[in-house]
């Protein structure tokens, strides 16, 4: 490599040789090694502008952005199988669902049955009693009851 | 036969096609704030920077379903779609109607004038917007996005030669902007 051409890259890629087109960096290393004087002159001038490039960065991306671009991600892909297992899951839970519905109007049905059976007893207990009752107070036999 | 370097970013572009979702938020991570910080220094407007990463992202999870690893890099495709973007835009700026001319020129012979009162970082940020955008584009892709003279060549579509002469040239130019600022910074470690 000539002086030249190392000036050039340095103008170009500047002070840092891994950033030099891949091609040229052994020569370039070669170069520096041979002339090192003149060579760290050379890139101390690419140097100062490269630390000065150095201060521009840019903030980090906001939490709203990253949230916003992961929104818009995809979304996991289901297998045939597992779409088929789910629709299968679906319909079985709503066959379920139909059969628990049914089953709790069965009971409702059978709970109203005897409830209705029940207070047919009381109300004939009930009946009972006060005819006992009454006749008992017709006989004047009250004290003993 | 290719003697091509494996795309680092295959087997995450791949998971992403999946939906996974651990490999998109690693994609995200490696390349939201590297899309990012190439639309801020290439149209110098935060909100607008943020409007062009968000969009390739997109892009890219669009993309991911039906990529082709081996025709080019990820990272290279998303650097396109994003330079396209930024083209966009600063094409819109340019039709714009403005009450004022444009101060996006080549610096003249007292380039430096009105940066003395900025922060360093400020007047850094200040001169790379004032570079012609090609000049802009180099170094942004090879300093900043740190890509290799070929494949900056490739997505800016010119020779090597040509981006080494649109390097030198923003560098110099830069130079020219940036001196003053230099020697007050060494006058300070000093």
């Amino acid at each position: 490599m000539t002086p030249e051409r190392f000036e050039q890259l340095a103008e170009a890629y500047g002070s840092d040789l891994r950033r030099w087109p891949q091609a040229e960096q052994a020569k370039a290393e070669q170069l520096r090694q041979e002339r090192p004087v003149w060579a760290r002159q050379c890139l101390d001038e690419a140097a100062d502008l490269d630390d000065l490039l150095g201060l521009y960065r840019v903030e980090a991306p906001s939490m709203a952005l990253r949230e916003q671009v992961v929104a818009m991600a995809p979304r996991p892909q289901r297998s045939l199988l597992s779409k088929l297992l789910g629709e299968w899951r679906g319909w079985g839970m709503g066959l379920a669902a139909a059969g628990v519905a049914g089953l709790m109007v069965g009971i409702g049905s059978v709970s109203l049955m005897i409830a209705d059976q029940s207070t047919d007893v009381t109300v004939a207990s009930a009946l009972d009693g006060q005819s006992v009752y009454s006749e008992a107070v017709a006989f004047g036999a009250e004290e003993k009851l | 036969m290719t003697d091509r370097p494996p795309d680092p970013d295959a087997d995450l572009v791949l998971r992403v096609g999946r939906g996974d979702p651990a490999a998109v938020q690693a994609l995200m991570a490696r390349k939201l704030p590297r899309m990012l910080a190439l639309a801020r220094r290439m149209l110098g407007d935060a909100s607008e920077a943020e409007d062009v990463a968000q969009e390739v992202m997109v892009r890219a999870w669009r993309q991911a379903p039906t990529w082709q690893p081996g025709a080019a890099r990820f990272d290279s495709w998303m650097h396109r779609v994003a330079l396209n973007l930024c083209y966009d835009r600063l094409r819109r700026q340019r039709e714009r109607p403005m009450a004022e001319p444009p101060d996006q020129i080549d610096p003249g012979p007292a380039p430096d004038a009105g940066l003395m009162g900025m922060e360093i970082k400020d007047q850094v940020e200040a001169a790379i917007a004032k570079l012609p955008e090609r000049q802009r584009e180099a170094i942004v892709l090879c300093h900043y996005q740190e890509l290799g003279n070929i494949e900056a060549a490739a997505l800016m579509e010119i020779s090597v030669e040509a981006l080494e002469s649109l390097l030198s040239r923003g560098r110099r130019a830069l130079r020219l902007l940036l001196n003053p600022l230099n020697d007050r910074r060494l006058e300070g470690l000093a």
